[in-house]
C-alpha cells in the first residue's frame, strides 16, 4: 500500500506496554474492591478496570524494570468474551517480558491461578513493519459476568514504538538476558507517556516511578488532573500519580488521538530538547548513516541533471525517492527502530518505513551536496507536549537552506505529490537532529484555499431531461495529491470503477462515458481528472417546466479521502475535537445549459454559513439559457475544537441539503408548447 | 534456502546480498516480456505460476509454487511486494529457493534473511490453540516498476498429518497470467477425483517411477476485477478441485468420528453453563434459539479456512474453555448444548454453489467447505443455524444456496438446503393522506415472505419489530416515522404487519415534492457493485423474489399533481418492472411490481439489470411534484 497516511515507525524509546508496578501483596483485598463493581454502578460497560498499578524502577543506566498489575471485572457476557485472551506485546530485541501470575476470582468466590501453559510467546502479526515483534497471548479460562481476572507482569528494556527487530529468544523461558541491549539508546534516560483513561471504566489506576535519588525527572499532566505523591529516601526518588473512578472514552468519528483527548503523564529525565536533538544527530551519524557511494552520486546527478535551482533539484530527489522507496519495513537488526537504515542499504532494498526512507532522502541530498541535511523526528497524528519525552511516531528530513533555516521534506508522505512536505502536516510538532541540537518546534497550518478541490462542470439537458457532460477536476497541496493517488495509488482496474462510483452520486442512471487524466506521476504538472457522462431522464419534464439539481451541486467527490470531515458530523453535540487530514476547499464552478427557450424560474434557497471552522454557500443564476452555479465548502481547520462542531455539522448539512434541492426551470412564454403542462 | 522447521529458523539463505550490475536490461528470457502498455488495466503481469502437488507414498504431501511475476506499475510494486506464504509450523517445512528480483536497469537482487519474517497470522492471534499455523512474509527487495521477480518455495509435511491430498487452487487472480499450471502427483494406480470449474484444459498424464502426474495448464487468463464484488461470485472464477478421498462417504465417516466424540466431551463448567442458559425456558424453540445466540455471539470466530485445521474440531468442553473456535469447533460446541437441551442435532459442512455454477461437489473434496450449519430436529420442523452468526443476522433465508456434506458417520450424500416454505415476496401498501402542507398521515400493511422474511431478526422483540418497521416505513415515504403497528402474523413463512405512521411538513420550499422510495428488503436496493457498467463475474443477489407496493396519497384541498413519473415495464431475462402512477379523484397512487426469478444475474444480463435498477431507484422515477 503506497498511500502513507499510515502512520510510522520511529517512536524513539515508547515504552508500549512496558510499564508497569510491583505487586504489593496484601494491599490490595481483591475479594473486596470487586464487589462494589456492578452493572448497577457501571451501566453499560462490559467490563471495568478495578485497579491498575504501574510501578517503574529506573537504574543509572536507564534501564527500567516493569511491574505491572491489572484486575478487570467482566460484567457481561460481551465482557466475558472480549477477555477470552489477553495479549500483551513485547519486542525480543529490546525488551523481556513475562506472566507473573495470572489468577481469576470468580463470581462465587472460587479463586483459579492460571498454570504457564496457557501462556504462549508468538510472533505478533505484522503489516507493513516486518521486525519481528513478539507478544505474550494467555488464554483466560472462560470467564462468566461478575468473574474477575487479574494479570501480573513483569518486564524490562524498552519498546520503540512501532517495535524492532530480533529472534525472540530472549523472551524464551529459561534464558538469560543481556541488560545492555535493554538499556535504552539514549543511556542514562528514562522517559514515558502515561494515558489515563481508556475504553473500560477504571476504578483506580496508579503509576509510581522510582529513580536513582540523582536523576530528577521532569512531569507534567495534561487534559486533566492527577493526585500525586513524591518521596525520598537515602538512594532514590520515588514519584506516584494516581486517578480514581475514570468513565470510558466515549469514542466520537474523528476524534483527535487519546494522547490528546484523556488526561495523559508525561515525564522526562532528558534536559530540554536541544540535548535530544543532538543525540538523534549522534546516533544515526556516529554510525555513518548517511554515506553514499558511487551508484547514489551517480542517481543524484542523474536525476538533478539540467535543473537550475536548489528547490528543483531537492524535488527532483523527493520524487525519485518518493515513489522508488516502498513502505515496507525489514529490520537490520541493532539499531533498529530509532536509528535510520544507511543510505546505501536503503538504495539495494529500495524499502523501508518511514525513517528508512528519509533516511534515502538524507544519503540523496547530501550526495547532491546538500550536506547539512538532517533527520526530524515529529508526530503525526497528535500533538507534542513541551517535555522532551518520546511523542514521536514519524520520521522526515529537513535541509538548512540558510543559517538557521530549515525546509522540511516528507518522502513517506509525498508519493506522487507536487508538495515537498505534505499540506496534511500542517500543523505538526517536530525536532531535528542536528550538531548543536534544535527546539521543538511546529510547522505553520495551512489554509484551507491552498488544499483547494475546483470542479468545473459543463453540462447539457435535453427537452426529455437527459443530461449530458463533463467534470474537470483539479487541485492545490494535499488535495492535489489525494486526486493523483486515486490514479496512482490504486489498482489500475479499480479506476474506472471508481470514477464511475464518484458519477453515482448524480443518479443510479449515471454512465461515465469516457475519461481522462494527466500523467499523476509527473509531479511538475498539475494534474487533471476529466470525466464524460450522461444520464438518462435526469430532470423531471412536465408541460413547460423542468425540476432538476445542477449536477455539480450533487457533489460528487464525497469520497473517505477527500471529504473526511462529512464521516465527522454525526449527532448534535461533540465531546472532543475533530481531526481532519487536511483543511480544504472545494468550489464548484458550473455551467448548465438548458433547452431552447427556457430559463430559470426559481432556485432553492441557500443561506450562507460562515464560521471559525467552516464556511459555506452557493449561489444559482441563470445565463442566457444557461444555469450558473457557484459553490463553495471551506472547511478550514485540520483539527476542530469540539466547540466549533455546530458550525463544521451547520455547513455540510446545508451542502447536502442543496445537493438534494430542486431548481424550477420554465420554458419562456414565447416558446411554450402548446397544450403543455397536462402531463398527469 | 531457508528451512523452517519445529526448532524455527534453521538455515538460510542465498548468501550475502546479491546486487551485480551487469549489462542494462531485463535477462534474455524476461526481455520483451509485455508492460503496461499491453495490459493498461493490470498492475502486475504473472509471467508464469506454477503450483505442484505431490502425495508421497508414506502419506506425507509436498507443494511447490514458482512464480514469476512483472511489476508493470508503482501500486504493482506494493501488490506483489510482500506476500505470505501460510504454513503449518508443527507439520510443515517451508523451504524458500529464491526470491530474485532482476530490474530493466540490469541489477539482480537477491532476498536477505532479513526479508522473511514469520508471524501469526491476524485471523489467528486471539485463538493460541491454532496458531501453529503462521505466515512467512516475504519482503521482495529491489523492486522497479517493470522488474520481473522470480519466487519459488517448498512446502513439505514432516509426518502425514492430512487424511487426503486435496486441493481447491483457483486459476484465475486479481493479475493476469501468461501461463497458470498446476500439477497433482500420486502414487501409480492411486486414483484422483478432480473437476475443472468456469474453464477448459486438457489435462496431461504421465506416470514415470512409481508416480503419475497429472497437469493443467491455462494461457493468457485474464485478470478478475474484484471491485464491487462479493465472495459468492467468486466462485464462478476457474478453478480445480481434487482429492484423493473415494466419495464422500469416506469423508463423513473420518470427520463425523472425529465430530461425534468432540461433541460427546463435556465439563463441569459447561454443564453448568448449559444449565444457566436453560434455566427456566420450556420451549424447545426457545432453548435452541437462546444457545445458538451464546455460541454465535459470545464464542469468538476463528476465521480460518476450516480446510487447513483438516476438519478436526477441538471439544466441546475445549472449544467452551478456551472462548473461541473455527466454523466446526463452534458447532459441536452447539450440537453439544443442543443435545444436554434434549435437542436433536447434526453439523453439515456446507458451501454456496450459486445458481448456474457447474456443481463442483461432483468431486469429494472436503475442502471446498467453507463453513458449517447445523441441523436441530425442533418435533416434525427443523431449523438451521450457523454457529458463527446469530438467527437474526443469518438463517434459513440465507442458506439458500448451500450445498453441504452432513458430518455423520453413514452419511456419503451432498444435501441442498432446503427450500423455504413460502414464495420469496415482499409487499407494502400504505395509504397517505397528504395535508396542504404536505403533511402525512396514514397506515397500511407489510409483508414479508420466504428470502425477504426478517422472522428471526423480529420474533419475540415488540423493540425489533418497532425499529424494522420504522425503518421500513421510512424507507418508502422519507420522513416518516412509525406511529404504531401490530402484528397479523408472525412465523417462519411469514410475517405481516399493519402499520400507521406519520410525517411532518417539509421545510418550505418552492417545490412541493411528494417523495418515495424502494422499501428496505428490495433486491433492487443496496445492490453491491451496482455504480459499474460492466462486470467481469456474474451478480449474486441476496435473493430473488416478487416485489409489489401499492401507496395512495389523497391530496388535501387545493393540492394537484403537476408531474407524475412515467409509467414504466420492462422486461428483461434478469427480471422485470412495471410502474404506473396515476391521478383521480383527488388522488395519486402508485403500482410498482418488481420480479427478480433468480438470484444470479449472468454477466450478459448485467447491463440490462443494472439500467433496470437504475430506473427504479432514479429520483425521477420516485418523485410526485404537486402544485
Amino acid at each position: 500500500m503506497r498511500q502513507r497516511t499510515r502512520i510510522v515507525a520511529l517512536g524513539l524509546l515508547l515504552a508500549a506496554w512496558a510499564t508497569g508496578a510491583l505487586w504489593a501483596q496484601g494491599a490490595l483485598n481483591v475479594p473486596e474492591s470487586l464487589k462494589a463493581v456492578t452493572t448497577e454502578a457501571y451501566p453499560g460497560a462490559d467490563a471495568v478496570v478495578v485497579n491498575e498499578d504501574v510501578h517503574v524502577d529506573v537504574e543509572e543506566s536507564g534501564l527500567s524494570h516493569v511491574n505491572k498489575t491489572q484486575l478487570v471485572k467482566v460484567l457481561t457476557e460481551t465482557g466475558a468474551a472480549q477477555f477470552a485472551t489477553m495479549r500483551f506485546d513485547y519486542d525480543p530485541a529490546s525488551s523481556y517480558a513475562e506472566v507473573k501470575g495470572f489468577t481469576v476470582y470468580r463470581a462465587g468466590g472460587a479463586v483459579e491461578q492460571v498454570p504457564p501453559e496457557r501462556v504462549y510467546d508468538l510472533p505478533q502479526p505484522q503489516e507493513m513493519i516486518y521486525w519481528g515483534p513478539r507478544m505474550k497471548v494467555v488464554s483466560v479460562p472462560k470467564l462468566q459476568p461478575g468473574d474477575a481476572v487479574e494479570i501480573r507482569t513483569y518486564s524490562k528494556g524498552f519498546v520503540i514504538a512501532y517495535l524492532a527487530g530480533g529472534g525472540g529468544a530472549a523472551a524464551a523461558a529459561g534464558a538469560s538476558p543481556d541488560n545492555e541491549k535493554y538499556i535504552p539508546p539514549m543511556r542514562g534516560h528514562y522517559y514515558d507517556v502515561v494515558l489515563f483513561q481508556g475504553d473500560l471504566p477504571i476504578v483506580k489506576k496508579t503509576y509510581t516511578i522510582v529513580l536513582p535519588k540523582d536523576k530528577p525527572i521532569q512531569a507534567e499532566v495534561f487534559n486533566g488532573e492527577l493526585a500525586s505523591r513524591t518521596a525520598f529516601d537515602d538512594t532514590s526518588l520515588t514519584y506516584t500519580w494516581w486517578k480514581d473512578n475514570v468513565p470510558a472514552i466515549k469514542r466520537e468519528p474523528r476524534m483527535v488521538e487519546d494522547s490528546d483527548a484523556v488526561t495523559k503523564l508525561v515525564l522526562a529525565t532528558v534536559k530540554d530538547w536541544p540535548e535530544k536533538s543532538r543525540w538523534f544527530y549522534h546516533v544515526n551519524e556516529d554510525v555513518n548513516t548517511f554515506a553514499f557511494n558511487d551508484a547514489i552520486k551517480a542517481k543524484a546527478q542523474e536525476i538533478t541533471k539540467g535543473l537550475k535551482t536548489d528547490d528543483e533539484k531537492r524535488k527532483a530527489l523527493l520524487a525519485w525517492v518518493a515513489r522508488q522507496i516502498r513502505y515496507s519495513g525489514i529490520s537490520m537488526g541493532k539499531g533498529e527502530g530509532y536509528t535510520l537504515h544507511p543510505g546505501i542499504m536503503d538504495f539495494n532494498d529500495r524499502a523501508g518505513v518511514c525513517k528508512d526512507i528519509a533516511g534515502m532522502l538524507i544519503t540523496m541530498f547530501r550526495a547532491a551536496g546538500f550536506t547539512h541535511t538532517y533527520p526530524a523526528m515529529t508526530m503525526a497524528g497528535a500533538r507534542v507536549e513541551n517535555l522532551p519525552a518520546d511523542q514521536f511516531n514519524h520520521c522526515v528530513v529537513a535541509t538548512e537552506i540558510a543559517p538557521n533555516q530549515y525546509k522540511l521534506y516528507d518522502p513517506t508522505w509525498c508519493p506522487f505529490s507536487s508538495e515537498v512536505w505534505s499540506s496534511a502536516e500542517k500543523p505538526q510538532n517536530y525536532v531535528i537532529g542536528s550538531p548543536r541540537g534544535e527546539q521543538l518546534m511546529e510547522t505553520a497550518p495551512v489554509p484551507a484555499s491552498e488544499n483547494f478541490v475546483h470542479l468545473a462542470s459543463d453540462a447539457v439537458i435535453a427537452e426529455n431531461g437527459d443530461l449530458a457532460g463533463t467534470m474537470i477536476i483539479t487541485g492545490g497541496a494535499y488535495s492535489e495529491t489525494n486526486l493523483r493517488w486515486t490514479v496512482v495509488n490504486s489498482p489500475a482496474d479499480m479506476v474506472r470503477g471508481t470514477f464511475e462510483q464518484w458519477l453515482s452520486a448524480l443518479s443510479p442512471r449515471a454512465q461515465l462515458t469516457s475519461y481522462q487524466t494527466t500523467d499523476p506521476v509527473n509531479v511538475n504538472l498539475p494534474f487533471k481528472i476529466t470525466l464524460a457522462y450522461r444520464v438518462p431522464g435526469y430532470a423531471m419534464v412536465y408541460g413547460n417546466t423542468m425540476l432538476l439539481t445542477p449536477p455539480a451541486a450533487r457533489n460528487i467527490l464525497s469520497n473517505r479521502r477527500l471529504t473526511d470531515f462529512i464521516g465527522a458530523v454525526a449527532g448534535k453535540v461533540r465531546t472532543y475535537g475533530i481531526f481532519l487530514r487536511a483543511p480544504r476547499e472545494f468550489t464548484f464552478e458550473e455551467t448548465t445549459h438548458l433547452p431552447k427557450g427556457y430559463r430559470l424560474k426559481e432556485a432553492p434557497e441557500a443561506k450562507s454559513v460562515e464560521g471559525p471552522a467552516a464556511d459555506w454557500s452557493a449561489a444559482l443564476s441563470a445565463k442566457g439559457d444557461a444555469l450558473v452555479l457557484k459553490e463553495r465548502l471551506a472547511v478550514k481547520e485540520k483539527i476542530i475544537p469540539a466547540a466549533q462542531y455546530a458550525n463544521l455539522k451547520d455547513a455540510v448539512d446545508a451542502m447536502k441539503a442543496y445537493g438534494d434541492a430542486l431548481t424550477v426551470v420554465e420554458r419562456e412564454a414565447g416558446n411554450r408548447k402548446q397544450g403543455a403542462g397536462e402531463q398527469p | 534456502m531457508i528451512t523452517l522447521s519445529r526448532q524455527g529458523l534453521m538455515a538460510l539463505m542465498f548468501g550475502t546480498v546479491t546486487t551485480l550490475c551487469v549489462a542494462a536490461g531485463l535477462p534474455p528470457q524476461y526481455a520483451g516480456t509485455p508492460t503496461a502498455k499491453e495490459y493498461p488495466a493490470a498492475d502486475v503481469l504473472v509471467l508464469s505460476q506454477s503450483r505442484a502437488f505431490t502425495l508421497l507414498p508414506g502419506g506425507r504431501v509436498v507443494e511447490s509454487v514458482k512464480r514469476v511475476e512483472k511489476a508493470l506499475t508503482y501500486q504493482g510494486m506494493d501488490e506483489m511486494g510482500d506476500p505470505k506464504i501460510a504454513f503449518n509450523k508443527e507439520n510443515q517445512d517451508l523451504a524458500i529457493a529464491r526470491c530474485r528480483t532482476y530490474t530493466p536497469d540490469g541489477r539482480v537482487v537477491d532476498a536477505k534473511a532479513n526479508s522473511f519474517n514469520e508471524m501469526t497470522p491476524f485471523a489467528l492471534e486471539k485463538a493460541p490453540a491454532y496458531t501453529a499455523w503462521r505466515q512467512m512474509v516475504v519482503t521482495k527487495v529491489g523492486l522497479d516498476v517493470n522488474a520481473v521477480v522470480e519466487l519459488e518455495y517448498t512446502l513439505t509435511d514432516k509426518k502425514p498429518w492430512r487424511r487426503f491430498l486435496e486441493g481447491v487452487e483457483v486459476l484465475r487472480e486479481r493479475d493476469p497470467a501468461l501461463v497458470q499450471e498446476v500439477s497433482v502427483t500420486v502414487p501409480e494406480g492411486m486414483d484422483l477425483n478432480w473437476k475443472l470449474l468456469n474453464a477448459e484444459a486438457k489435462p496431461e498424464a504421465r506416470t514415470a517411477n512409481g508416480q503419475t502426474t497429472i497437469t493443467w495448464t491455462l494461457r493468457k487468463v485474464p485478470a478478475a476485477n474484484f471491485m464491487g464484488t462479493a465472495r459468492a461470485e467468486w466462485s464462478f472464477l476457474p478453478t480445480l478441485m481434487f482429492t484423493t478421498a473415494p466419495d464422500w462417504g469416506h469423508q463423513a465417516a473420518i470427520v463425523g468420528g472425529l465430530v461425534q466424540k468432540a461433541m460427546e466431551i463435556s465439563s463441569p463448567a459447561l454443564d453448568r453453563k448449559a444449565g444457566d442458559l436453560l434455566a427456566g425456558i420450556q420451549d424447545p424453540f426457545e432453548k435452541a434459539v437462546k444457545l445458538q445466540n451464546y455460541v454465535a455471539e459470545f464464542i469468538n470466530t476463528v476465521a480460518w479456512p476450516l480446510a487447513d485445521f483438516d476438519f478436526v474440531p477441538r471439544s466441546a468442553a475445549e472449544v467452551y474453555d478456551s472462548g473461541y473456535g473455527h466454523g466446526l469447533d463452534k458447532a459441536v460446541l452447539l450440537c453439544a448444548l443442543l443435545k444436554k437441551a434434549g435437542i436433536d442435532a447434526a453439523i453439515a459442512a456446507v458451501r454456496m454453489v450459486p445458481e448456474g455454477m457447474e456443481d463442483p461437489t461432483a468431486v469429494p473434496c472436503l475442502s471446498q467447505m467453507t463453513g458449517t450449519l447445523v441441523r436441530a430436529q425442533m418435533g416434525k420442523s427443523v431449523l438451521w443455524m450457523d454457529p458463527d452468526a446469530p438467527l437474526s443476522e443469518r438463517s434459513q433465508r440465507d442458506f439458500q444456496g448451500e450445498k453441504g456434506l452432513p458430518l455423520v458417520k453413514g452419511s456419503g450424500e451432498i444435501h441442498t438446503m432446503v427450500p423455504l416454505e413460502a414464495p420469496d415476496a415482499l409487499s407494502v401498501t400504505l395509504d397517505a393522506k397528504v395535508a396542504q402542507d404536505l403533511s402525512l398521515e396514514g397506515k397500511g400493511t407489510v409483508s414479508l415472505s420466504g428470502a425477504y422474511s426478517p422472522f428471526f431478526n423480529l420474533q419475540g422483540s415488540k423493540d425489533a419489530q418497532k425499529a424494522f418497521l420504522g425503518s421500513m416505513v421510512a424507507s418508502v415515504l422519507p420522513s416518516a416515522a412509525l406511529s404504531d403497528f401490530s402484528v397479523v402474523r408472525m412465523d417462519l413463512a411469514r410475517v405481516v404487519f399493519n402499520v400507521s405512521f406519520k410525517a411532518p411538513a417539509p421545510e418550505k420550499g418552492t417545490v412541493k415534492a411528494l417523495k418515495t422510495g424502494l422499501p428496505d428488503g428490495s433486491a433492487l436496493k443496496g445492490v453491491h457493485g451496482i455504480f459499474l457498467d460492466v462486470r467481469d463475474l456474474p451478480l449474486v443477489l441476496s435473493h430473488g423474489g416478487s416485489e409489489k407496493m401499492d401507496l395512495k396519497f389523497i391530496l388535501g384541498e387545493g393540492l394537484k399533481p403537476a408531474y407524475l413519473p412515467k409509467a414504466i415495464a420492462e422486461q428483461g431475462a434478469a427480471g422485470s418492472l412495471t410502474q404506473a402512477w396515476r391521478a383521480a379523484d383527488g388522488a395519486v397512487t402508485l403500482s410498482f411490481e418488481a420480479a427478480i426469478p433468480k438470484p444470479v444475474v449472468a454477466v450478459k444480463d448485467y447491463p440490462a439489470f443494472r439500467a433496470l435498477q437504475g430506473t427504479a431507484s432514479a429520483p425521477a422515477s420516485r418523485m410526485v411534484i404537486l402544485e
